[in-house]
């Protein structure tokens, strides 16, 4: 009997091939393969297909950014000419190309403005405008060698990758040390839109504005004929005046602290609350609660002076540095 | 209506092959018959009644190897590669170490997108007695799917091994499959200079050509594949669609992004 996978001549009989353990007798054997339903051949053919070519082209379009120097066309490829990409503009600037300087002197410009207005929609405009502008100098700098559309395509994405994650790690370095926010409430101090820089996690001191957290208080009132619950809560901008263990009086229209008159008297909010004398508990500080009243005539507001201007130190977030807008009213704290 | 999808009628294959029936009278259906009807519609493009023929001639001869990979060979042409792998096993299980059916298993792990199993059983395929086309070609197959420079190497051993034009023609339905359509265009270069008259190759080559934006080389193409045989329906489709000036969003966008 010959093996019909190794031709090997079996004994008479045998069931397995003695040299490679084939099967010798296929009787009962199904011959006809399993076929895939509609649904299963979709699958097989779009997805892994699919997936190994992101995998290798991502590959390819980084391989062929950093064969870069081979070429040595329009990139040199050394230290400073990667990092001088940080910078949107700067290698067609460095390189002395015709509109060079325009790419190098739009990418400062629009920086400048985004810095300018920062925390206004138009400074997230410009932003964003920055970003592409940076994106379309570096793909204009690459794309010159790739002349195959695909490529430019794949090398847009790497680089739009790897520009926001630049974009976001630069950003995230910023915030960690300088926040700007915009003040939504008219204040003695401060106007509805004003945009504040302030400092996170800072060391606060009595005559600071600072950033805190508003613990939610109920406070009942009258809007009209209509009686209503106002909820004061969430990010506010006031300055504080005293520390734990010093003694905060308010009488007579007047703020004392440790008996003395206060360098910093609140504004006429404060006259709504009745006369207090209270000592700011530990790990707490006490903030003028000057913008806590809104169009709503509060009632039973008069007894919470020392509970709306006592903040733990936790809530505080930290100083305010600069007012950068408006831009008439900019000012360093 | 499913379990009347696999009924089979001597007269639609009849049609398919080609043959007249004075001729068919006079042939003895038996396993090489359908060998050799597989290996016609194979060459044809027709890898579902490939499929089909190799099942028949298993019925004549279970030991009937060449059958077994060539089973596994049309389930992975057409796209159906978990069967592929499955019917591998199974060969490979009656057949155990056999070179071809090792290579067709990696050829199917390789298409799922298992390239440590396929470059196991392709190096075990290799060392086994016996040096095929295929076995070289699956080994340039896993070059080309994981970016490797030296797959032209291995299908040139492939084509040395065997001289027979199905073996170009398969290389250029694997590097279509990877849409290396230049390369691909080339080795269907090689089977049109052996097998002029391969309407399916004329067809491969318009759709290479297709791809590569040569439109008037692919019309061209895809016109001498439908005097070969006027009813292709893909062809004169693609005939069709040239024709037409053919917009699409992909169009429009290489359009719009293509340097001056």
């Amino acid at each position: 009997m010959e093996c019909p996978s190794c031709h090997f001549q079996n004994m008479p009989g045998s069931k397995n091939c003695a040299r490679c353990r084939a099967f010798l007798t296929l009787v009962d054997i199904d011959v006809n393969p399993p076929r895939a339903t509609i649904g299963q051949r979709a699958i097989p053919r779009f997805l892994p297909r699919s997936w190994n070519r992101i995998r290798f082209r991502m590959l390819d379009s980084v391989h062929a950014a950093f064969l870069i120097r081979q070429t040595g066309v329009h990139f040199d490829g050394k230290l400073v000419d990667w990092l001088s990409l940080l910078v949107g503009g700067l290698n067609q600037w460095r390189r002395g190309e015709p509109r060079g300087w325009l790419w190098f002197y739009s990418w400062l410009l629009l920086l400048f403005l985004s810095l300018l207005w920062a925390g206004t929609p138009t400074g997230s405009f410009m932003l964003g405008l920055l970003f592409g502008l940076h994106v379309a100098s570096i793909i204009g700098l690459f794309f010159r060698q790739f002349e195959e559309f695909s490529v430019r395509i794949r090398a847009t994405v790497v680089v739009l990758l790897f520009t926001g994650l630049l974009y976001y790690s630069l950003l995230s370095l910023i915030v960690s040390f300088v926040v700007p926010i915009r003040f939504g409430m008219n204040t003695e101090e401060l106007r509805s839109g004003d945009v504040l820089w302030y400092r996170p996690g800072y060391q606060t001191r009595p005559g600071d504005v600072v950033v805190y957290e508003l613990p939610a208080v109920q406070i009942a009132g009258r809007r009209g004929n209509m009686a209503i619950q106002v909820a004061l809560r969430g990010m506010r901008v006031n300055r504080l005046v005293a520390t734990a263990g010093q003694r905060v009086q308010w009488k007579q229209k007047q703020l004392f602290i440790d008996d003395r008159v206060c360098v910093w008297q609140p504004g006429t909010t404060m006259n709504l609350f009745d006369s207090f004398d209270f000592l700011v508990p530990a790990n707490s500080v006490f903030i003028l609660p000057e913008d806590l009243v809104g169009d709503a005539n509060l009632q039973n507001l008069s007894k919470l002076g020392p509970t709306t201007g006592t903040v733990s130190t936790t809530m505080v977030r930290g100083p305010v540095w600069f007012r950068s807008y408006p831009l008439f009213r900019m000012k360093f704290y | 209506m499913a379990r009347f999808d696999k009924l089979e009628f001597d007269d639609a294959e009849e049609t398919a092959t080609g043959h007249s029936t004075s001729e068919q009278a006079n042939v003895e259906k038996d396993e090489r018959y359908w060998l050799e009807m597989a290996e016609t519609q194979r060459r044809n493009g027709n890898h579902e009644n490939a499929l089909r023929f190799y099942s028949r001639s298993l019925e004549f001869d279970k030991s009937l190897m060449i059958a077994w990979v060539g089973q596994v060979q049309m389930l992975i042409l057409l796209g159906e590669y978990p069967q592929a792998c499955t019917w591998s096993k199974k060969a490979i299980e009656l057949f155990p170490n056999n070179p071809d059916l090792l290579a067709a298993q990696s050829q199917a792990e390789c298409r799922i997108g298992d390239f440590k199993k396929s470059n196991a059983l392709i190096d075990g395929a290799l060392q086994q007695r016996g040096e095929s086309a295929y076995q070289w070609q699956v080994r340039a197959e896993l070059m080309v799917a994981q970016r490797q420079k030296t797959d032209r190497y291995c299908f040139d051993k492939a084509q040395i091994a065997s001289t027979d034009s199905l073996v170009p023609l398969e290389t250029a339905l694997i590097y279509l499959h990877y849409q290396e359509f230049a390369k691909a265009q080339q080795r269907i270069g090689l089977v049109l200079e052996k097998q002029a008259d391969s309407y399916y190759a004329w067809y491969l080559l318009g759709w290479c050509q297709e791809k590569l934006g040569l439109t008037q080389a692919a019309i061209r193409s895809y016109r001498q594949c439908a005097e070969l045989c006027p009813n292709h329906h893909e062809a004169l489709m693609r005939l069709a669609q040239l024709r037409s000036g053919g917009w699409n969003i992909a169009n429009l966008f290489r359009r719009i992004f293509r340097r001056s």
